[in-house]
């Protein structure tokens, strides 16, 4: 592990918002959420993780840990007003953990006055990096948490239904950041008109939309591509089986490119390995269990080349 | 589906990519938007991957022969300095050197994609294009200007029909026959593939069924094929990039193949 990579920081701002999301349940993003938290922290880089699966919270076994006494639950319903008191050590050096839900409370339910207050929260933490497990759909709630994050990570699994509903969740994301956009840029008549002839201007996807937009007013066009570019998705193909699997990561880089217009990243892609479910019934860290596993490998790579970019972490001067 | 300003962009690389690099991303990009790819699922229809296809393998054709890619700089850079690089852009602009006046259009009236559509696909120029494009190509070896010209005069002509590896010249009597035919045996469907312009080369590229399995097939030489399973799939594939029913073909083809088989 190379500790000196997280080292050489020093936090001088906000901490940064990973968020890990996909929109079907079962592909693997909490395993991914806290792969990725363990090997950041393992990297000197103090890492908060945030279970936002809010209607099936248990990434605490992931940890190996209990169910804590306070969650996120206790920070909406102002039991309690500090994260800080929410979130708990782990095992791991550098590695806090905040719970999510553990009572009946839904994400749904939880209001957008509570969800700016929670995203403030979260940005106040005393850390480098806030990584949020989001749960499975596409309700708002989960969208938004998903585009306020500085990494969009979408976890897929090579199925076709996780595949599916990956685009969906990606595609009902694009739209809500869309809709945020034409607003914040008063574009709003240009798309409604473009939207409303979409069949005679050839508008089949985002990308046409944006090329027809730009052809009518190149400005406009311009501030909207610029706005929209903070929709910038990485890409994480889990439990891969085979070379096809592996490539998958790219077709998929490539598609959403050409569908959205804008760019995707393929993060990297993990791959099946029997002992991830064997180390979560006995409600272990994998990566202590199996440091040798080419998993641990995967995922430290995955990890620093996501850091990397100065934007996806707080910025630390040496 | 997004109109990349440019070959470079369309093939995901960048514009001093080596041959190695384009011929990589080529192959990447052939195998994304091939119809079975589970990447399309849910996103992409097939008419959709298609057309990314034809527009991949047209970027290739270009980058893929220094001479051609050269030219293409040429005009790239001309038009940079001109104008941004969009489709509309690159639609108007004249060309740098190679075609001083006629405009630029970006699939069929290309002038690095010169045709001529009257010309059949011979065996060599199909080989050399690993993922063929309508028509015959004839832009290294035909003044691009001529050719342009004739294109788009060709683009008019109201006899000719494409398929999405050709164009061919329309024969009202062979269409009427083409119609009404209720028996698909292998030497019809090789009359429909030349009357269509398509080269076995082609359908080999384009359905990567083996060369002496569609020959087999056209000669009725049922013995030489793999199961019959396979060969329904075969049909169905060939039946589709001739733009034929594809159920009534395979089920005509099968109950020749079983029947002569079981004799």
């Amino acid at each position: 592990m190379d500790a000196a990579f997280g080292m050489s920081f020093q936090q001088t701002s906000a901490p940064k918002l990973w968020a890990i999301g996909g929109g079907k349940g079962g592909v693997g993003k909490s395993f991914v959420s806290t792969s990725l938290a363990l090997c950041a922290a393992k990297t000197g880089i103090r890492v908060t993780l945030v279970d936002l699966d809010l209607g099936s919270a248990n990434l605490h076994t992931y940890l190996g840990m209990a169910a804590s006494q306070l969650s996120l639950s206790d920070f909406i319903k102002s039991r309690v007003n500090d994260l800080k008191k929410i979130q708990v050590p782990t095992s791991q050096a550098n590695l806090n953990f905040i719970s999510g839900f553990n009572d009946s409370l839904d994400v749904t339910e939880m209001g957008t006055d509570n969800q700016t207050r929670l995203l403030k929260a979260l940005r106040q933490l005393d850390c480098d990096l806030v990584i949020l497990d989001l749960g499975a759909g596409t309700n708002a709630q989960t969208l938004d948490f998903f585009l306020a994050a500085e990494r969009k990570i979408t976890v897929i699994s090579p199925e076709p239904t996780s595949i599916e509903n990956a685009y969906r969740f990606i595609k009902a994301a694009f739209y809500r950041q869309l809709k945020k956009s034409e607003q914040d840029l008063n574009l709003q008549w240009l798309i409604q008109e473009a939207m409303d002839h979409k069949n005679r201007h050839g508008i089949r996807s985002p990308a046409d939309l944006f090329q027809h937009i730009h052809s009518t007013d190149p400005a406009a066009g311009q501030r909207l591509l610029t706005a929209m570019q903070s929709f910038h998705l990485d890409i994480l193909v889990n439990q891969v089986r085979d070379k096809a699997d592996l490539d998958l990561g790219q077709s998929i880089q490539s598609v959403c490119h050409k569908y959205f217009g804008l760019k995707a990243n393929f993060a990297g892609a993990i791959s099946h390995d029997n002992s991830v479910w064997k180390s979560i019934r006995q409600r272990r860290i994998f990566f202590n269990d199996y440091p040798y596993s080419p998993i641990v490998t995967q995922f430290l790579h995955i990890t620093q080349s996501l850091i990397v970019d100065k934007n996806s972490i707080s910025q630390r001067a040496a | 589906m997004k109109s990349e300003s440019n070959y470079y962009e369309l093939l995901e690389v960048a514009p001093t990519a080596t041959a190695a690099e384009i011929r990589s991303a080529f192959q990447k990009a052939k195998l994304t938007y091939s119809n079975d790819n589970p990447a399309l699922y849910g996103l992409l229809d097939s008419n959709e991957a298609d057309d990314i296809l034809k527009r991949v393998e047209e970027a290739y054709f270009v980058l893929r022969d220094n001479d051609r890619r050269a030219a293409y700089d040429q005009h790239l850079d001309k038009s940079k300095t001109s104008a941004p690089q969009t489709q509309e852009a690159l639609e108007t602009i004249p060309s740098a050197n190679v075609i001083p006046e006629v405009p630029v259009t970006w699939s069929q009236d290309n002038p690095f994609l010169a045709q001529n559509p009257a010309a059949p696909v011979t065996d060599s120029m199909a080989d050399s294009i690993t993922a063929p494009l309508a028509g015959h190509v004839t832009f290294a070896s035909t003044p691009a200007f001529a050719e342009s010209e004739g294109s788009e005069e060709d683009s008019d002509d109201t006899s000719l029909s494409r398929t999405r590896l050709s164009t061919y010249k329309r024969d009202e009597e062979f269409e009427e026959r083409l119609a009404q035919q209720e028996v698909f045996d292998g030497t019809f469907l090789k009359q429909i593939r030349e009357y269509k312009n398509i080269h076995l080369t082609q359908i080999n590229h384009s359905t990567r069924v083996q060369k002496k399995h569609l020959e087999a097939i056209e000669e009725n030489n049922y013995t030489a094929l793999p199961s019959p399973v396979f060969v329904r799939g075969f049909i169905r594939q060939i039946a589709k990039i001739l733009e034929l029913d594809e159920k009534k073909v395979s089920d005509s083809y099968m109950k020749l193949m079983v029947s002569s088989l079981s004799k």
